[in-house]
């Protein structure tokens, strides 16, 4: 750590840096540093102001691009042993930009050691033109050691972590030789455009994305006052987020949210943490803490087409730090309700090899208790504290490494345990889990091809939250595995009038599962999958100054081999034209499929589920082997807007059709079956998962904006309306669990006094939600169960209240109207009410 | 496995200052729970084992025709041993508003009790009764045990309730037929004028899910005595042969049946009781000792109104309260409720198109109404 800390020092003084905070800002504030830069270098040719005003904007968003700049600038200038090392930087990171924005830098950074070298050989009277200055044999001595160590160490650099103030006695102004001309300094400002990798496999500016993005950043993240990754994407345009307790939130997407939400593929680092037992992720059980997340991106609509079953209503992709970039963090907090959470994250590169480790803990206290419970009975709880809804642990591990010029190896694996609270379908209500699960990935890219796999490994004991003392026939295990394997290929072509764009893949996915729920045991259940998936973009038009063609035409197929599934209903296509009218402005049509393969539940569950209000009396409830996936049509319309430097926004529409979406049947056949062996329970009769008649069919808008008015002040809001109706036969019904509103808006204000100041408001409109339930009889009911509106307020202070700001103390408060009496309330009719949450944090980045 | 939490003291100190409040997910207001022991007198494990919750105000058979708004089953596997000999084990009701309630207890010998199929309600002969009983003096001025009624307040636990099961019941439910002009059990509705008579008859339940003792004398069928319609009161001489001492009569009550749209309209059905017209001393003659005459001619004669008035009933009033002045025309149901608190309501399962054929019953004399014209 020593070294990497010397370096970046030695690193600052050679650029002439300004001091700046080791706080990593949003990247608008770097991109106005950018431009300023710029200026200075191609209009008052002042590279070294240039190199400075790119060092600053470096360590506010450190990125392969301006690391770049800062090489040519001070190549230009002569100062080659930091031209180098920036070289070096970015030949280094470069894979964390968009390959249509790598430059071959080889012969720059040739010449540039080519320079130092002889310098370091020529005679100590030879000038450096930039400086005037004479070069001693000592200084060259110096800088030559200097260079040596650069390169040595330049792989080592902590690379956000902010130099020091210059000293410019120490500027290595003395050089042997003119240095040479340079070109641009940079690739321009399209580094900073906001990128995607998760619509297409590849990165993509959002500009010309075939599909509706959103990003959010470490930054966001940090001054979110969230603490788990749903209520950090409550923000988000579009975003169902609900608390049905505090350890299960549930996500959806334009709408059919529910218990276990079951709409949204979740990936982290493209890998898959969808359960599909319950076809649901379980945040809880995820193995990433949110200090370690680099930025999350959010498709909005289906996206079949590229990720395969359950990207229903959209996809989530976390996108975790790549090891060996970004600071060191220790972090606590602790507050209440019962609320602490811990993270360390500690990051290294050793030569071509970059780590990151993290672990940490995380607990809160439940919002409210179902039944009065007392230690004297006659409920005995899952769990001996009923204070917590869940306290779990986590360690997670990743390794880079470097292949060559044209390849690259990851390899993390990770671990998630603890306890938690979820509500289950139906009137089951609240469970407890006591889990394990476990990860392992690897991904290794050669030239075009990749190679992914992972294996994901979850075991649980689960069971009602509380029951009557000796009740214990729903106490259930879960132990379930999937183990995914796929190649895929991933090749540009530029022609003189069309760009190509292509992704195919192939690939295997085992899952296997036992749980005391299903018939058999689960026994029986292991699948197999197979899928197959293809996309072409094709770039046409005549090209920009830029570079950058008008029109993008992107055509994408997947086919999904699932056992139990027809395959004509899981070929999944997606059509989209994307039209960049502007340098910064363009607009996109998209359409596109998505199905919901039937989860492990809905096709093997074998339970005798209890009806509310009659204890002793419960329905049979089978899963169905033959049941169709869920699927969607959507269309979509939409313009992205990034035209001036302190604003972007986007504007969507979108029509949605849903249909075979599953459900629970009537009951019938067997109430005559009496008390059953070793059961406390008469079962009423039988219900099976079903695919409900009918059509939904949705229509949406959405207006999403972000404003960075002034440096230090950026501000968000959001807007989405949208209504569902239910067409059965004929006979149209408004679905309304979801919203017909939803405003965000929000402020961040970074003041210069080291004290930054974020509030977030999030208003939904009134919802009512129809939850099927059995009734005294043991027969389906529906109960339409209406939930006014609410609003979440959210502020959070933070300071660093010394001047190397790697310390920062904060105060959170979430959901701060419930401090108010009666300002608590329901998110879902069956969850428990959620009330304020305030802690105070500490963290300490190095 | 356990919890794995490392415990920061940050973590602890905010854990330690926690404790959630209760409050029902529904918004309404907080639901208590009702728990406690069920004892079971008798030396042999008991089979399953009910625990039923009745409205204080809607009591169940024979005191009203009230269902069970709750019940629990213990399985037998559940009870345990005491040292006096008798079998204990616990039992719980949960999510109850606040209220008057009262518990009743079941042992299901044969394991043909059902609380969601009508004829499968209530016991059969050779199953145990009981329930939650104290010590309560009755209006003549004797006292003995009897059901009381439970208090319980909104969200409250109520614990250790005990329930006690050590009632024998001697005899079946009381199965019946409507009979029609001719005296034979009627296949289609039967209609009835308002001041008129209804005749029940005697039938035998024997199928593959519920199968009643049949109808014969105590001495064919040892300690189950005939079902319909009088309850003997039955004593045992020195040799244990059972001695007849009496009778109980039962009572009748009618239903109004209610189309689909007035129920969904929330109209409530129209209840009397009917008049029982009998001679005990000539039926239990019959029925005790002329083996000779098949048990299914047993008859049983029941007016709708006495000196035109109609009674509520349970009524205890000698003008029977006078809450039903008129009769609507249309479907009723019959319902015979025997001394023993057993009952049989035709139309009923056995009777529907949709259930006899599971049931094992011939549905033509079940599924009768009477026609009130």
């Amino acid at each position: 750590m020593h070294s990497r800390l010397r370096a970046v020092a030695v690193l600052a003084c050679l650029s002439g840096w300004a001091a700046r905070p080791a706080w990593a800002g949003p990247k608008e504030d770097a991109k106005r540093l950018y431009a300023e830069a710029k200026t200075a270098w191609e209009d008052q040719g002042d590279p070294a102001r240039a190199a400075e005003l790119f060092g600053r904007a470096y360590a506010l968003h450190p990125h392969p691009g301006i690391a770049l700049a800062i090489a040519r600038t001070n190549l230009a200038v002569g100062d080659y042993a930091a031209a180098i090392a920036a070289y070096e930087m970015y030949e280094r990171d470069r894979g964390q930009m968009r390959a249509d924005l790598h430059v071959d830098v080889s012969a720059e950074l040739q010449d540039a050691r080519d320079l130092l070298r002889g310098r370091a050989t020529e005679a100590p009277a030879a000038a450096a033109p930039g400086a005037g200055a004479s070069a001693t044999e000592a200084q060259v001595a110096r800088l030559q050691a200097i260079a040596e160590e650069l390169a040595a160490l330049s792989q080592a650099i902590q690379t956000t972590e902010a130099p020091p103030a210059a000293d410019p006695s120490e500027g290595s102004s003395a050089a042997a030789e003119p240095p040479p001309a340079v070109e641009s300094p940079s690739v321009d400002l399209e580094i900073f455009d906001e990128e995607t990798r998760s619509v297409s496999r590849y990165g993509q500016p959002l500009l010309e994305a075939p599909a509706t993005v959103s990003v959010l950043t470490a930054e966001d993240i940090r001054m979110s006052g969230a603490t788990n990754i749903p209520d950090v994407l409550r923000r988000m345009v579009g975003m169902d987020v609900m608390q049905l307790s505090a350890a299960q939130p549930d996500l959806s997407i334009r709408g059919f949210n529910r218990a276990l939400a079951n709409k949204v593929l979740v990936l982290v680092d493209g890998r898959s943490v969808y359960q599909d037992i319950l076809a649901t992720p379980m945040w809880s059980t995820i193995p990433v803490t949110l200090e370690e997340i680099e930025r999350i991106e959010v498709v909005r609509g289906p996206a079949s087409a590229v990720y395969g079953a359950n990207a229903v209503t959209g996809v989530v992709n976390i996108i975790t730090r790549a090891p060996g970039t970004g600071p060191n963090i220790v972090h606590v907090e602790g507050g209440a309700p019962g609320h602490a959470r811990g993270t360390v994250v500690a990051s290294s590169r050793s030569g071509d090899t970059a780590t990151r480790l993290s672990a940490g803990f995380h607990q809160t206290g439940r919002w409210s208790a179902d039944v009065p419970y007392t230690e004297d009975g006659p409920h005995e709880g899952f769990f001996d504290d009923q204070s917590r809804s869940m306290g779990t642990i986590i360690a997670n591990g990743r390794v880079d490494r470097r292949l060559g010029d044209d390849g690259s190896m990851s390899l993390s694996a990770g671990y998630a345990g603890g306890t938690s609270e979820f509500y289950v379908f139906g009137r089951l209500g609240d469970y407890a889990l006591d889990f394990d699960s476990a990860y392992a990935r690897a991904d290794i890219s050669v030239g075009s091809v990749h190679f992914r796999t992972f294996a994901n490994t979850f075991n649980a004991q689960t069971g009602p939250w509380t029951s009557l003392a000796g009740d214990d026939r729903l106490d259930t295990f879960v132990d379930s595995d999937t183990i995914d394997g796929e190649v895929e290929y991933i090749r540009q072509f530029e022609g003189d009038a069309v760009d190509h764009h292509v992704v195919s893949g192939v690939g295997y996915r085992y899952k296997t599962i036992g749980w005391g729920y299903l018939a058999e045991d689960g026994a029986n259940s292991d699948e197999h999958h197979f899928r197959v998936f293809v996309q072409e973009e094709a770039a046409l038009g005549s090209r920009s100054e830029e570079g950058w063609r008008p029109f993008r035409l992107v055509g994408s197929l997947r086919f999904d081999k699932h056992p139990l599934v027809d395959p004509l209903q899981t070929l999944s296509p997606r059509g989209a034209a994307v039209w960049r009218f502007a340098d910064r402005r363009s607009a996109r049509v998209t359409g596109g499929t998505a199905f919901r393969a039937p989860s492990q539940m809905e096709s093997y569950l074998e339970l005798y589920q209890p009806v509310s209000g009659v204890d002793g009396l419960s329905v049979k409830t089978v899963g169905d082997r033959a049941l169709l996936p869920e699927r969607v049509l959507t269309l979509e319309a939409g313009l992205h807007d990034e035209s001036t430097d302190i604003h972007a926004a986007d504007v969507t529409v979108c029509m949605n059709q849903v249909r075979d979406l599953v459900g629970l049947s009537d009951v019938d056949g067997d109430q005559f079956t009496g008390v059953l062996p070793d059961e406390e329970i008469i079962a009423a009769g039988t219900t099976s998962f079903i695919n409900e008649p009918g059509v939904y069919r949705g229509v949406g808008a959405e207006l999403d904006g972000r404003l960075y008015p002034v440096t230090g002040l950026d501000l968000y809001a959001n807007l989405a309306v949208g209504r569902i109706l239910q067409d059965v036969d004929g006979q149209v019904t408004p679905e309304e669990s979801m919203s017909t509103v939803k405003v965000n808006a929000g402020v961040l204000l970074r003041t210069p006094w080291r004290t930054d100041i974020a509030t977030h408001v999030h208003y939904l409109s009134a919802q009512s939600w129809a939850e099927r339930d059995f009734d005294e009889q043991g027969q389906v009911a529906i109960t339409d169960l209406p939930l006014p509106g609410r609003t979440v307020l959210v502020g959070k202070v933070a300071t660093r209240p010394f001047a190397d700001e790697d310390l920062e103390v904060a105060l959170t408060g979430w959901n701060l109207l419930a401090l108010a009496d009666g300002g608590s309330f329901q998110e879902h009719p069956l969850g428990q009410k959620v009330g304020a949450r305030w802690f105070g944090s500490a963290t300490w980045r190095f | 496995m356990t919890s794995r939490l490392v415990a920061a003291p940050l973590a602890l100190l905010a854990a330690c200052a926690w404790t959630p409040p209760y409050a029902p997910l529904d918004s309404g207001a907080p639901l208590g729970v009702i728990a406690g022991t069920v004892l079971v007198v008798g030396p042999e494990r008991p089979s399953d084992v009910y625990v039923l919750l009745y409205d204080a105000a809607d009591p169940g058979p024979p005191a009203g025709l009230g269902s069970p708004l709750n019940f629990d089953v213990i399985p037998a596997e559940s009870f345990e041993q005491d040292p006096l000999g008798s079998w204990s084990a616990s039992y719980g009701l949960t999510e109850i508003p606040g209220g008057s309630y009262t518990l009743s207890g079941l042992h299901d010998t044969d394991q043909d009790f059902s609380p969601v199929v009508d004829i499968a309600g209530g016991s059969t002969c050779g199953d145990w009764g009981g329930g939650f009983v104290g010590w309560v003096e009755a209006e003549d001025g004797t006292a003995g045990p009897d059901t009381v009624a439970l208090e319980l307040g909104e969200g409250e636990l109520l614990d250790g309730v005990p329930v006690a099961i050590q009632v024998p019941i001697p005899v079946e439910k009381p199965a019946f037929t409507i009979l029609d002009g001719s005296g034979a059990p009627a296949t289609a509705p039967v209609t009835v004028d308002r001041t008129g008579e209804l005749r029940l008859g005697a039938t035998v339940v024997g199928t593959e899910y519920l199968e009643l003792a049949p109808l014969q004398n105590l001495d064919d069928k040892q300690d189950c005595a005939v079902s319909f319609p009088f309850v003997p009161i039955v004593s045992y001489d020195d040799t244990g042969a059972p001695v007849i001492e009496g009778f109980q009569p039962p009572q009748v009550i009618l239903t109004q049946l209610l189309s689909d749209e007035e129920a969904a309209a929330g109209a409530e059905p129209v209840r009397i009781q009917g008049i029982v017209n009998y001679d005990v001393n000539t039926l239990g003659v019959q029925l005790l000792f002329d083996s000779s005459r098949p048990a299914e001619t047993l008859e049983l004669s029941v007016s709708l109104a006495q000196d035109g008035r109609y009674f509520v009933p349970f009524s205890t009033s000698p003008d029977g309260d006078g809450a039903v002045t008129s009769l609507p025309a249309g479907p009723w149901a019959v319902t015979v409720v025997n001394a023993a608190g057993q009952t049989w309501t035709v139309p009923n399962e056995a009777g529907s198109e949709e259930t006899a054929p599971e049931l094992g019953f011939v549905p033509a004399t079940q599924g009768v109404v009477v026609m009130l014209q």
